[in-house]
């Protein structure tokens, strides 16, 4: 039997990679039952319940404005569509912490709004915004977009050829709606509405600074500022299991239907909105655009001008090469260990291979607090080992950038893992067969031919990892070497000593850093 | 030339390839004919060294390229393979694609072998096109030459004709089998189409479940099938048992008349192809029920649905088929 590197490599990436959630497990079992018991008795249940509430009312606004939207524009021509079909997308270029820390600023007791009334003579604060209703609608602005964006592409491909029918057998637009297109998108709808519960339970910086209590903040509180890892340990693995419930209810709920349409030959045709209808459309798709776009990036780039001179100075840049280095050098980590791993897959694509990819690509599905302390618990213990028996001194893994890098590896491997399959798969394999065919080993037909078909796709899964990094927030909080600055640290830093208007810079680089990806894809689509 | 010796394959629980023995002699053209699933592409596969065989040899101009416990690396066998949609690489053009396996050649060598591999087939000038700018024969005779560019003695072809138009297809089957005996090349095809097999092959490998059923010159083929798909395949048949022994009979050796005959049977269907009248009749011999195909090509008699004739078999060109 020969060495074959690509797969002893490829399986030991994977097992580094979950190592923390691993040594997650393993420390929640050390837990002492006391402990446990207190938490039992105390706010487990409300953590639990917080949760499961947040996600449930998140799930249902982001619903009603993710699919509302997609239909409208997609079955209805109106003035200005294509205006709202650019904008409706634009939330996603919001962090949830920063559009909290805008609201809460708007809308505080200093804010304008409450100003404008107190002017009016209205003393009474009617906007107290620090509550689990205001982050219920921030959350849904914020993400909303993935139910939009994907739902959105599902009614593009509902097959004319069973709309036609349905239409001709006397059923109304209505009735077409959600007897034939809505069942017909809804792998779309579930699949994106499990993007979006994912998100929620893994939201830290925005519910953090509104004071609610869900599974994410106790999970870093246990650890930080209880000092208590074992029970942040043990909340980190309830939460992974509501998370595993989750997808496996997701994935069995699909049961044996089948969704597949023929593929399009014709565009749908789009009826005309007159009179009412059209100002109510314009009404509710205003909504998600103002709140969710135009009010908080407007708030941004006034006070950054306003607080530019007195912000930017020698600090800023630092913070700004800070989050460029760790970034790049993460992202570029990335891409290369998810090009290696899918190919060697790709390559030997047998027994226990078939599952790497799905493994190392585990942490995007787990909270980010809790990708966080798995890599401080995995870390902590390694350095246990290495002061104890090499005679190191200090935190060598867990107090460095390595922890850093690792845990943004360890979060956003999947995406890197997804691009580089979805290219792999549109490359046929019969190519890299004919390569090594004509004498190229497996490497120099990934250096002289597949690489070469997949650069620009690669490039653009480096930039999505890219502005992934660039905006995590509680990753960085909890990893991050002493004192070292990211552009979201700083931010939350800035927000946490309620300097909110001062932070406008900072969350000004973050937003134009992510409007990368949506300019490319729009390029894309042109 | 090429020699498989007892070949298994078996993936996870299937078993796909069962004792597979084969000789193949230096300048042949083999085809490997059998329906979908039956092993022919795992065949190509275990030759090129993209799958091991789970036993068995392969022995290539006398020297072992798979066995238990050794295997050569697909890149280091020098077999030619023409992949199934030819695999060019898009990215470049076609020297580049011609040149991917001897890129470490002089400049000079490299020109002076894709200009004589383009006027083998008629492309010369073409150097600087891209894949996508040649139609489905061009870069079917590009993918051809690129895996000659090393010299193979042998080539492997993968359904190299399921993208090419049935129209065109006949003419660039000639050409490809010219240059592969023009340059005395070794070659085995891999088809579903029996048509292509008889064109193409001085033998026919007839597979079915992961079994060599037939290994024999088309003309044996079909006139002698050896089991009843294998007859079908190759044009229309027509079957009966006669004392427990089964017979496959060519409708060109059935004849039937108005008036006297060995059988006495009824018109079940008549369709008319325009060069010959399809006629089905039905009868009953022995315990059993059959319907032959007839093929009249002269249009002389008129025949009606529901007619009683007759009908005479050429007993003497009836082959026995194999009990399976």
């Amino acid at each position: 039997m020969k060495f074959n590197i690509y797969k002893i490599f490829s399986s030991f990436l994977t097992l580094i990679i979950i190592a923390p959630i691993i040594a997650l497990f393993v420390f929640s079992v050390g837990g002492s039952s006391e402990t446990l018991a207190h938490l039992y008795d105390t706010v487990l249940m409300d953590y639990i319940f917080n949760t499961l509430k947040l996600v449930f009312l998140v799930s249902i606004l982001s619903l009603i404005f993710g699919i509302t939207s997609a239909y409208l524009t997609v079955f209805y021509n109106f003035r200005f569509i294509h205006i709202f079909n650019f904008l409706l997308a634009l939330p996603f270029v919001i962090p949830t912490y920063i559009m909290g820390y805008i609201y809460s600023d708007i809308l505080g007791f200093f804010g304008p709004v409450h100003r404008l009334l107190m002017d009016l003579g209205i003393t009474k604060n009617f906007f107290d915004v620090l509550n689990f209703n205001s982050i219920v609608v921030i959350l849904a602005l914020c993400l909303y977009p993935y139910i939009y964006l994907i739902v959105k592409s599902s009614f593009l491909k509902s097959s004319t050829a069973l709309l036609n029918p349905a239409l001709s057998l006397g059923k109304n637009r209505f009735e077409l709606f959600y007897k034939v297109i809505l069942p017909l998108s809804r792998p779309a709808i579930i699949g994106s509405l499990s993007l979006v519960i994912m998100e929620t339970i893994n939201e830290f910086g925005a519910v953090a600074y509104y004071g609610v209590d869900t599974l994410s903040t106790a999970i870093y509180a246990s650890w930080f500022d209880l000092n208590d890892p074992k029970s942040s340990a043990f909340l980190s693995v309830i939460t992974m299991a509501i998370i595993f419930v989750l997808l496996i209810s997701e994935k069995y709920s699909r049961g044996k239907s089948s969704y597949k349409t023929e593929s399009i030959n014709s565009e749908i045709r789009k009826n005309e909105l007159t009179g009412f209808k059209k100002y109510l459309a314009y009404l509710f798709l205003s909504i998600p655009v103002t709140l969710g776009f135009l009010i908080p990036f407007a708030w941004i780039v006034f006070y950054s001008f306003k607080y530019a001179l007195e912000v930017i100075d020698d600090e800023f840049f630092e913070v700004v090469i800070n989050s460029f280095v760790a970034s790049t050098i993460s992202a570029l980590l990335i891409v290369t260990i998810a090009l290696f791993i899918t190919y060697s897959t790709r390559i030997f694509n047998t027994g226990y291979m078939k599952y790497i990819t799905k493994a190392a690509g585990i942490g995007y599905a787990i909270p980010s607090v809790i990708v966080g302390v798995g890599v401080l618990s995995f870390f902590g213990t390694a350095d246990n080992l290495l002061i104890e028996n090499f005679g190191f001194s200090g935190l060598i893994l867990s107090g460095s950038m390595v922890a850093l890098i690792f845990g943004y590896t360890v979060k956003f491997l999947a995406i890197g893992i997804n691009m580089c399959e979805s290219n792999f798969d549109r490359v046929s394999i019969n190519i890299n067969k004919a390569s090594r065919n004509l004498g190229m080993s497996y490497w120099q037909t990934l250096l002289r031919v597949e690489l070469p078909l997949m650069r620009k796709t690669l490039v653009f899964g480096f930039l999505l990892v890219f502005v992934d990094i660039i905006k995590e927030l509680p990753l960085t909080l909890i990893l991050r070497p002493f004192n070292y600055e990211t552009l979201s640290s700083k931010t939350y830093e800035y927000a946490g000593n309620t300097m909110i208007q001062e932070s406008s810079i900072y969350a000004l680089c973050i937003v134009l850093i992510c409007f990368i990806p949506v300019v490319i894809s729009n390029k894309g689509k042109n | 030339m090429l020699e498989l010796k007892n070949i298994n394959k078996s993936f996870e629980k299937t078993e796909v390839l069962k004792d597979i023995n084969l000789h193949i002699k230096k300048g042949e053209v083999v085809s490997l004919l059998g329906l979908s699933g039956s092993g022919k592409s795992t065949i190509l596969n275990i030759i090129s060294g993209f799958e091991t065989p789970c036993n068995g040899e392969v022995i290539y101009k006398e020297k072992t390229l798979s066995s238990t416990n050794k295997f050569i690396d697909p890149e280091d066998r020098n077999i030619g393979f023409v992949f199934q949609n030819y695999a060019l690489f898009p990215h470049l053009n076609v020297y580049k694609n011609i040149t991917f396996g001897i890129n470490k050649k002089p400049r000079e060598e490299k020109d002076k072998i894709v200009s004589g591999l383009l006027k083998l087939i008629n492309l010369e000038g073409y150097e600087k096109r891209f894949p996508h700018e040649l139609s489905g024969g061009q870069q079917q005779r590009i993918a051809l030459v690129r895996s000659m560019a090393l010299n193979p003695e042998l080539i492997l072809l993968d359904e190299p004709f399921s993208s090419i138009d049935s129209m065109a297809k006949a003419s660039i089957q000639k050409e490809l089998l010219q240059i592969l005996k023009g340059s005395a090349k070794t070659a085995i095809i891999v088809t579903h189409d029996a048509k292509e097999a008889m064109a193409m092959s001085d033998r026919i490998v007839y597979l079915e479940k992961g079994k060599i059923v037939q290994f024999d010159t088309p003309q044996n083929i079909y006139n002698k099938p050896k089991t009843k798909l294998i007859a079908k395949s190759f044009g229309k048949a027509n079957f009966i048992k006669k004392d427990e022994t089964e017979y496959c009979i060519r409708p060109k050796y059935c004849t039937i008349s108005k008036d006297s005959g060995e059988y006495k049977a009824k018109i079940s269907d008549i369709t008319n192809f325009g060069e010959a009248l399809h006629i089905t009749i039905s009868f009953r011999f022995q315990t059993e029920d059959y319907e032959f195909l007839i093929i009249d090509e002269d249009f002389e008699h008129t025949y009606n649905i529901d007619d009683m004739i007759y009908l005479d078999i050429d007993y003497k060109k009836a082959v026995v088929i194999e009990k399976s």
